[in-house]
């Protein structure tokens, strides 16, 4: 079934960054940090900037020269991670397909993005905070992990 | 016994506003350092004129702003005691942190550095209204180098700080976290011997940066594991 949902960075929450080909996304509110390489980091970046689940797909499959309806489930599946640990939201007001600027193809071939979850790495943050603008809170918010 | 000696460093930059505060925290310690330095990182405003006021009780560099990292190498490099301290410009050290601190490497030799827990104050010129509902309980934040006191063979086996434009805002925890790679025992002193300032200038810091260089962290923390897998 066609998915045309569109979805965001959950910006209250999470911050994200990529960095040589991976992206790092701490959650705040969990204090849980996660990445996605390669594959994964370029599906972050067209799910974080409005694409659908199918354009999505397309773009990806297009780009490795691999089979879309294996794109579709193996995005399907990575957009119900990041969801189950609210990174990305659904929204509704972005009606027109987005545009984004992937960095040039390489050479690396299509993986199943996987999205990998550390609990161990709070360390980092804790040694120097961000100050209270940017408290990390710990409201009735919770991920389904 | 012999008080080991400390050389304690100041990195300011346009820091006029609460360098005297600063300056007299270390002047007021019950162990003063034996030697003073303060780096000017190219400052605009009144902070070379300050530390100068002081006389030849500072040993002053002024040099081309070059970021916190790179000042604090400076100081660092000009440093000829055994002991080395940091204070950000604008925070305070209460009385006795010095004289904690070496007591605490005296009784750790196997340790390479001391850290105290830091108290967060508002400085009072932030309304009330602006401060919002931070929680000031004291904390360990071993990626501010004002808790530290650290050895200085530590500091040349390790190497300084890293003025990486990604490290900007992290610079401390990115020193500390090659510290902990290191191995180097790391003693703590559960009180409070720093007063962290939390100001309208810090507090609309660049978060996002500060973010940005932490996730940098995690990510050669990553690599760094990988490698090692």
């Amino acid at each position: 079934m066609p998915d045309a949902r569109r979805f965001k960075i959950n910006e209250k929450y999470v911050t994200a960054k990529v960095i040589d080909g991976e992206v790092i996304i701490i959650n705040l509110a969990n204090g849980l940090y996660y990445s996605l390489e390669r594959t994964g980091a370029l599906a972050w970046v067209l799910i974080g900037s409005g694409y659908s689940l199918d354009e999505s797909a397309d773009i990806l499959s297009s780009r490795f020269s691999a089979p879309v309806e294996q794109v579709r489930n193996d995005l399907a599946k990575l957009l119900d991670n990041l969801l189950g640990q609210k990174l990305v939201v659904v929204v509704e007001d972005i009606p027109a397909r987005p545009q984004v600027a992937l960095d040039p193809p390489t050479d690396d071939p299509y993986e199943t993005p996987i999205l990998n979850i550390y609990d161990d790495m709070g360390e980092v943050l804790a040694l120097d905070p961000p100050l209270p603008q940017v408290a990390i809170e710990n409201d009735s918010w919770e991920t389904d992990r | 016994m012999t008080t080991p000696g400390i050389s304690l460093i100041i990195p300011v930059y346009n820091g006029g506003r609460y360098l005297r505060e600063a300056i007299d925290s270390v002047l007021n310690q019950t162990v003063k350092p034996r030697e003073f330095i303060i780096v000017d990182d190219g400052s605009t405003d009144d902070s070379l004129q300050i530390a100068r006021s002081y006389g030849s009780t500072l040993k002053i560099i002024a040099q081309p702003n070059g970021g916190t990292a790179a000042a604090r190498n400076r100081g660092l490099a000009e440093a000829d005691q055994p002991l080395i301290a940091f204070l950000d410009n604008d925070d305070r050290f209460v009385p006795q942190k010095l004289q904690r601190q070496v007591q605490c490497l005296a009784q750790h030799p196997e340790a390479m550095l001391c850290l105290c827990r830091a108290r967060a104050f508002w400085s009072p010129e932030v309304p009330e209204n602006a401060r919002g509902d931070a929680d000031l309980t004291p904390q360990f934040r071993p990626g501010q180098p004002s808790t530290w006191l650290a050895r200085r063979e530590v500091l040349e086996r390790v190497g300084g700080f890293s003025a990486q434009p990604e490290c900007h805002f992290v610079d401390g925890s990115e020193l500390y976290l090659r510290i902990e790679q290191a191995g180097c025992p790391v003693a703590k002193i559960d009180d409070a011997l720093l007063d962290r300032r939390l100001s309208l200038s810090n507090k609309t810091a660049d978060s996002k940066g500060h973010l940005d260089g932490i996730m940098t962290l995690m990510k050669r923390r990553l690599d760094l594991r990988r490698s090692l897998a």
